[in-house]
């Protein structure tokens, strides 16, 4: 039983299934497989009853196929500029005001830069250097309080599907911005009051800086995410961390729904982390009034190495 | 057979069982390849994705022999799928009965008539 778990476990990997449904497939499979051993069946009967793991996992990922997020139609854009990608990596270096960007994949090997609103678009720095693609806001001199709005305008990048982004940093100030199914190794976000929303991406690093705003991240996987928040919310769902989350806040709110991760570290003055399904393995907890709560079905245990509050709580249940 | 027909024919009989009472996996494909010629890689996938649409719960549960069990339970919304998809069922089971034994039930009928045809063309 040992090897035929071991043989799934390597094949589900292989269908890049999320760490926690591979985790929960293989306990099922281990209980019916030891179902079937009380029951007395030899192990070809089993073999015979249970499949070969490849075709188990091929029938999983099957039907467990996760739909990539729903592209952005480039109609009602216009194309800004192109550039061909020759290696597999780039970096992607974004500095924005006000103009909204969506960042998704493209089928071919260039960067395409798509734009909409009657903004004057040739002031913006667009280049592709050295692997290095930018995308800057003209600078602005003196005082620009009021932006009128029909001078607007909103970017819509698409980068090669085939290529990996080596690092992904965005600076904005209120601009909105939205990831689509992106391949980034180290991704930094610093944003002031604008929003982010990241969907099905695969990132290793993440950083995330936000004064006030909101950030919605879903259906994606990180190594470590670190968020760093003063009234900003953040909204988690339906994600893997595989090693490390902080989160400090200051009264950001932090909802965790359906998340695994080994590292659980909050610090907080008066915000609150709402976790539901949510199932780090250790947590330090730090915070003068914000509370910890944690709603689980399954009652896996969780850790707590470090607790130093003045009035917050930790609820797990 | 098609995949996908046939995946949804052991969705529905996977549903039928459930309906009826909680159960766990391994007794679930048990009851269904004492029928139909299935296995697991086909009756688990299934269970995991109608679980996933909130069509079953799991809850776990002691046994007398060795670990606890996790056990599917139809909920209200599984069970409104399941009438639906029954109805779909009844009425293209019905139409296809409809169609193959529109020329009778007796093999015997069939072979002779098609038979003579046979002889027909070769008559002429």
């Amino acid at each position: 039983m040992k090897k035929y778990l071991e043989d799934l476990r390597q094949e589900l990997m292989k269908q890049k299934l999320t760490e926690k449904e591979i985790e929960e497939i293989i306990a099922d499979h281990k209980e019916m497989i030891s179902n079937a051993i009380d029951e007395g069946l030899s192990e070809e009967e089993i073999k015979a009853k249970f499949g070969k793991p490849s075709q188990v996992a091929e029938e999983l990922a099957d039907s467990d196929d996760q739909e990539p997020a729903e592209q952005e139609e480039t109609k009602g854009f216009q194309l800004l500029e192109s550039f061909e990608v020759k290696g597999d990596s780039i970096s992607v270096d974004v500095n924005l005001i006000y103009e909204d960007i969506t960042y998704q994949l493209g089928e071919d090997s260039q960067i395409k830069v798509f734009y909409q609103g009657k903004g004057k678009v040739e002031k913006y720095e667009v280049s592709y250097e050295k692997n290095e693609f930018r995308l800057s806001a003209p600078k602005r001199h003196g005082f620009n309080f009021f932006i009128n709005k029909e001078d607007g305008i909103n970017f819509l990048v698409e980068l090669p599907r085939k290529v990996i982004v080596n690092v992904l940093k965005q600076v904005i100030i209120s601009s909105d911005s939205v990831f689509k199914n992106l391949n980034i190794k180290q991704f930094i976000a610093n944003t002031t009051s604008g929003d982010l929303d990241i969907d099905h991406c695969q990132v290793e690093k993440f950083k995330l800086h936000s004064v006030s705003g909101d950030s919605k991240i879903e259906n994606s996987t990180f190594e470590d995410m670190v968020l760093s928040l003063v009234s900003g919310d953040v909204f988690i769902k339906n994600t893997t961390i595989t090693q490390d989350f902080k989160a400090s806040t200051v009264s950001g709110d932090v909802h965790v729904t359906d998340v695994t991760c080994v590292n659980f570290e909050m610090s907080a003055v008066s915000g609150d982390v709402n976790g539901k399904e949510f199932y780090p393995q250790k947590v330090i907890f730090k915070s003068v009034s914000g509370d910890l709560n944690i709603k689980n079905k399954e009652k896996k245990y969780i850790e707590i190495v470090k607790n130093s509050t003045l009035s917050g709580d930790i609820n797990i249940s | 057979m098609n995949a996908q027909f046939k995946r949804g024919i052991i969705e529905l009989c996977v549903l039928s069982v459930l309906v009826e009472k909680d159960m766990y996996g391994y007794l679930i494909i048990n009851q269904l390849s004492g029928f139909i010629d299935v296995n697991e890689n086909t009756i688990y996938p299934i269970l995991r994705r109608l679980t996933k649409e909130d069509y079953f719960e799991t809850y776990l549960e002691e046994s007398n022999e060795g670990a606890p069990r996790k056990y599917y339970k139809m909920t209200e919304k599984g069970f409104m799928y399941y009438l639906q998809l029954r109805e779909e069922w009844d009425s293209f089971i019905g139409g296809v009965y409809q169609v193959i034994n529109q020329g009778g039930k007796k093999n015997e009928e069939i072979f002779r008539r098609f038979k003579t045809r046979i002889n027909e063309t070769k008559a002429d």
